[in-house]
C-alpha cells in the first residue's frame, strides 16, 4: 500500500492506495511538510469497482477507478471540515473565483474558457472543485480531479464570489437566483454524504452558501456576448437587484 | 403511522427541504419542499401518530379551525403515503 499526502482545500489529506499514481497525478498538491494529516482515506475493492463504471458506459482502469473512489471518499468526509464537493467549472480573475454549474453539455467548460480567452481568467478547477467555508467565507479549492482535459486545475484556494447556473437558450439573459429557489439546483451539483449527521452538516453548509455567495441563473447561447454578459454581471459591473 | 427513517429535514435558502440519506436514496431521489406547517407535521411523525393527534398539534401552533386542521392533515398524510414515506404497520 502506498501513501500520498496532498494539500487540498487547506487540509492535509493522506491517501492510501495501490494502483493509482497519486504522487504524479497530484504532483502540484504534494504536502511539503511532515505535519500529521488532517484525515486519512482508503477505499475497498468494491468501491473501486463501482467507481470504474462511468456514466457513459466506458470503464475506467483500476488505477482510474481507485483515484475516483478516493476522491468520492474525500467528498464524503468534507462536510466534517466545513466543505463539500461541487460539480462545476470554476475560474478565477481579480483574486475572486466564479463557478459555472449546469447539466452536462450545457456549456460550462466553453463558458469558462471564454472567460479565459476574453478576460484573462484562469482555471481553479474545470469540473470537480471543493468549496470550503473558512472564517465566514467560502473558498473554491483546486484539486487534481478536474475533468478530461489536462491543465484544468491549480493548487489554489480562492474566495468564491458567485455561482451561475447555466441553461441553453437563444437569448442571453442573466438574473439573480433567489435563495428560496436554490436548494434543488445546489443539491444536484453535490454528492450528499451517506450518513445522516454528515449530510445534515452538508445541507447546513449549502444554506450558508445561499447567504454568503451571490447566485445567478443564466440562459445563454455559446458566444463571446454570453461570456461578456456573465462577466460584467458577476464581477459587479451590473448591480444586483 | 410514523415517517420512515433515512430522511433528513433541513432548511436551505429559507425553504424546508426533505431529502433521502444513505441506503434510503435507493427508494427516493430528489427532494420534497415543505411549508412551515408541513415541516411541523413531518417532525411530529418522527413518533407514532394518528391523524387526530397530528391535527391537535396543528391547532396548538396555528390559528385554524379544527375541521380545517383535520382536512389539512388528511391531505398531507395522503401525499406522504403516496410518496411512500410512511410506516403504517
Amino acid at each position: 500500500m502506498m501513501q500520498t499526502i496532498l494539500q487540498l482545500a487547506g487540509l492535509r489529506v493522506r491517501f492510501c492506495h495501490r494502483a493509482a499514481d497519486l504522487a504524479r497525478f497530484g504532483a502540484a498538491y504534494l504536502a511539503q511538510t511532515d505535519a500529521p494529516p488532517d484525515l486519512t482515506l482508503s477505499v475497498t475493492d468494491e468501491e473501486i469497482e463501482r467507481a470504474r463504471m462511468s456514466s457513459d458506459g466506458a470503464r475506467l482502469s483500476v488505477a482510474g477507478g481507485e483515484s475516483l473512489a478516493l476522491y468520492r471518499k474525500l467528498a464524503e468526509a468534507m462536510p466534517l471540515f466545513d466543505g463539500f464537493f461541487f460539480h462545476a467549472a470554476v475560474v478565477q480573475t481579480g483574486g475572486l473565483a466564479y463557478a459555472f454549474a449546469g447539466k452536462s453539455g450545457v456549456g460550462k467548460s466553453t463558458h469558462s474558457r471564454l472567460w479565459q480567452t476574453c478576460f484573462g481568467a484562469a482555471y481553479v478547477n474545470g469540473d470537480k472543485p471543493l468549496f470550503r467555508l473558512t472564517d465566514g467565507r467560502f473558498y473554491a479549492c483546486g484539486t487534481p480531479w478536474a475533468g478530461k482535459e489536462p491543465g484544468q486545475h491549480a493548487p489554489i484556494n480562492i474566495p468564491l464570489a458567485g455561482i451561475c447556473f447555466l441553461s441553453q437558450g437563444k437569448e442571453n439573459e442573466i438574473s439573480p437566483l433567489p435563495p428560496s429557489a436554490a436548494a434543488g439546483l445546489l443539491l444536484r451539483q453535490t454528492l450528499l454524504a451517506k450518513t445522516e449527521e454528515t449530510a445534515a452538516r452538508q445541507m447546513d453548509l449549502l444554506c450558508e452558501l445561499t447567504r454568503l455567495v451571490p447566485l445567478w441563473r443564466m440562459t445563454c447561447n455559446i458566444s463571446n456576448e454570453a461570456a461578456a454578459l456573465s462577466y460584467t454581471t458577476m464581477t459587479g459591473g451590473a448591480e444586483r437587484i | 403511522m410514523r415517517r420512515k427513517n433515512g430522511y433528513l429535514l433541513r432548511e436551505i435558502g429559507g425553504q424546508k427541504i426533505v431529502v433521502a440519506v444513505g441506503e434510503r436514496t435507493r427508494d427516493f431521489t430528489g427532494m420534497i419542499t415543505f411549508t412551515e406547517s408541513g415541516a411541523l407535521l413531518w417532525e411530529a411523525l418522527g413518533e407514532e401518530q394518528t391523524e387526530d393527534r397530528l391535527a391537535e398539534q396543528l391547532t396548538a401552533v396555528y390559528d385554524v379551525p379544527c375541521e380545517q386542521a383535520a382536512a389539512d392533515v388528511h391531505r398531507f398524510v395522503c401525499k406522504m403515503r403516496e410518496a411512500g414515506l410512511l410506516d403504517e404497520s
